[in-house]
């Protein structure tokens, strides 16, 4: 594939649909596989300190929708490790584009050393209370039931809150695993809301 | 756990992964099992949220901590995460403390959702209330120590008027019940003061109000944060807050729960608020907590 053709081709409605469908093997999933696999490849390059992490796994994603469309399969190779496949090649590209900018770390800081101008402490603060008003909302906005699962999950420290969740698995009748993977899909959710509601989207 | 068993990963692995302290082999196999392997990948997600928490809570340290620091916050996306988490960990904070009984304490959150909701305007009614009493004491002391030269000059901070303390010295048969809210005056900290402002706290103080004397009145609106001296940390973020008159002066008043306060140094960092947004340090009022 040419990289100039690669950047001429557009993701149309037919070939995500084939996209969605190859995701999800035989079970429709609603969208769900694409979503989560397309987190999955965020997390893969924000690990890797790319400076774009959500556009690389768009990159990924529309590579392998576009070779599904010219080719109408790709076999031999679970969905999955193929996305990994493609993915490593994207990040080895990316790693070596000269033009590639060194991750700046002049805009990110330790949250824990506020900066010593007072102006940019009260930034720090104000950024911390609209943060603090908007999970206020977001929790508000989550069902009795995620809420209620949300706040006994992540309540207590270290060993109090292994305890606390293994009370709550029971209590639920979940094994640990699936409490923890509904538990990290709630807190998705409210990270998703919290970071919309401070950027005012 | 067929898939920790087959792919010899465990927490501490995990762990290392995020941090980046894997070997080069070791992090190509984990990169796949994370796009891969369900299993995996929702362990990382979960490892990746405690180890949020967990630094969030000040529960890192030696390498993990110096790692995180340098390797995990060295992402944007990653360092939101964390400021989740630190929100998360404030709402805990702010959560008043309820006195242990010998029932399930109440998740914090919830605790905290519970008297957001509930508590925050039964409870503010009762400060201001309170504090229309109070004040006016209030206001005659500070008016008096103004008048006093020594008193001025090292402008100390008028301290605890705790309700209920003139009468235990005459009826010492049992200490009376903790006061639910106590109030204090404090003036902004100068170069060269002399002694710390010392507050004493019950256990089991529900709210704990401090005036802070204004030394002039040049914002609309105020914010106030207390800071833990020895950690240098934010424990603590009040919302918009107004200066209101007192006596010859203005204040502003910030309400916060007792169950914050430990025996030890805090600094309440007052900040103003210009119209479109731009904040400014006003000052610091500095104070010791002693257990009562």
């Amino acid at each position: 594939m040419a990289a100039g053709s690669q950047k001429d081709w557009s993701l149309s409605q037919s070939a995500f649909r084939r996209l969605l469908s190859w995701l999800d093997e035989g079970v429709e999933s609603g969208g769900e596989k694409y979503l989560e696999t397309r987190r999955r490849l965020v997390q893969y390059f924000d690990r890797k300190n790319c400076l774009s992490p959500n556009e690389l796994a768009d990159e990924t994603l529309n590579r392998i929708a576009r070779r599904l469309a010219e080719e109408g399969a790709i076999t031999g190779t679970p969905p999955l490790r193929y996305c990994y496949i493609v993915a490593k090649f994207v990040f080895l590209e990316y790693y070596r584009r000269p033009a590639r900018a060194e991750v700046s770390l002049d805009g990110l800081r330790n949250p824990r050393d506020l900066p010593s101008h007072p102006a940019a402490q009260a930034d720090l603060v104000a950024d911390a209370e609209r943060r603090s008003r908007c999970l206020e909302n977001c929790l508000h906005k989550l069902s009795p039931d995620n809420r209620r699962l949300i706040l006994e999950y992540y309540q207590g420290d270290q060993r109090t809150k292994i305890d606390n969740r293994r009370n709550l698995a029971s209590k639920l009748q979940l094994t640990m695993n699936a409490l923890s993977i509904r538990a990290c899909r709630i807190r998705d959710a409210l990270e998703d809301c919290v970071r919309k509601c401070c950027t005012g989207k | 756990m067929a898939s920790f068993e087959q792919h010899g990963y465990d927490d501490r692995s995990v762990i290392q992964y995020l941090l980046g302290a894997t070997s080069d082999e070791e992090t190509d196999r984990l990169d796949e099992l994370s796009i891969t392997d369900d299993e995996f990948a929702s362990r990382l997600r979960s490892a990746e949220n405690d180890l949020v928490d967990a630094y969030a809570k000040g529960e890192l340290e030696g390498e993990t901590l110096e790692r995180f620091k340098s390797f995990y916050l060295a992402s944007a996306s990653r360092l939101e995460k964390v400021r989740f988490a630190e929100a998360m960990e404030t709402m805990a904070n702010r959560s008043v403390a309820a006195p242990q009984m010998h029932r399930p304490a109440r998740p914090t959150w919830e605790r905290v959702l519970f008297w957001s909701v509930a508590a925050a305007a039964a409870v503010m009614l009762l400060v201001t209330g309170y504090l229309v009493q109070e004040n006016r004491r209030l206001q005659r002391e500070f008016a008096q120590q103004r008048e006093r030269p020594s008193a001025s000059e090292q402008r100390p901070p008028v301290l605890p008027k705790q309700p209920d303390d003139s009468a235990s010295a005459t009826t010492p048969p049992a200490p009376p019940p903790a006061p639910k809210i106590l109030a204090f005056v404090l003036s902004p900290q100068t170069r060269g003061t002399g002694s710390l402002a010392a507050i004493m706290l019950p256990p089991g103080a529900g709210r704990v109000v401090f005036t802070l004397i204004l030394e002039s009145d040049d914002f609309p609106e105020y914010r106030v944060a207390l800071r833990d001296p020895a950690s240098n940390q934010i424990i603590w973020r009040s919302a918009g807050l107004k200066a209101r008159p007192n006596g010859a002066n203005r204040s502003v008043s910030v309400s916060l729960p007792g169950d914050l306060f430990k025996p030890q140094n805090y600094a309440l960092e007052l900040t103003g608020i210009l119209p479109g947004g731009v904040a400014e340090f006003v000052s610091t009022y500095a104070f010791r907590v002693g257990n009562k």
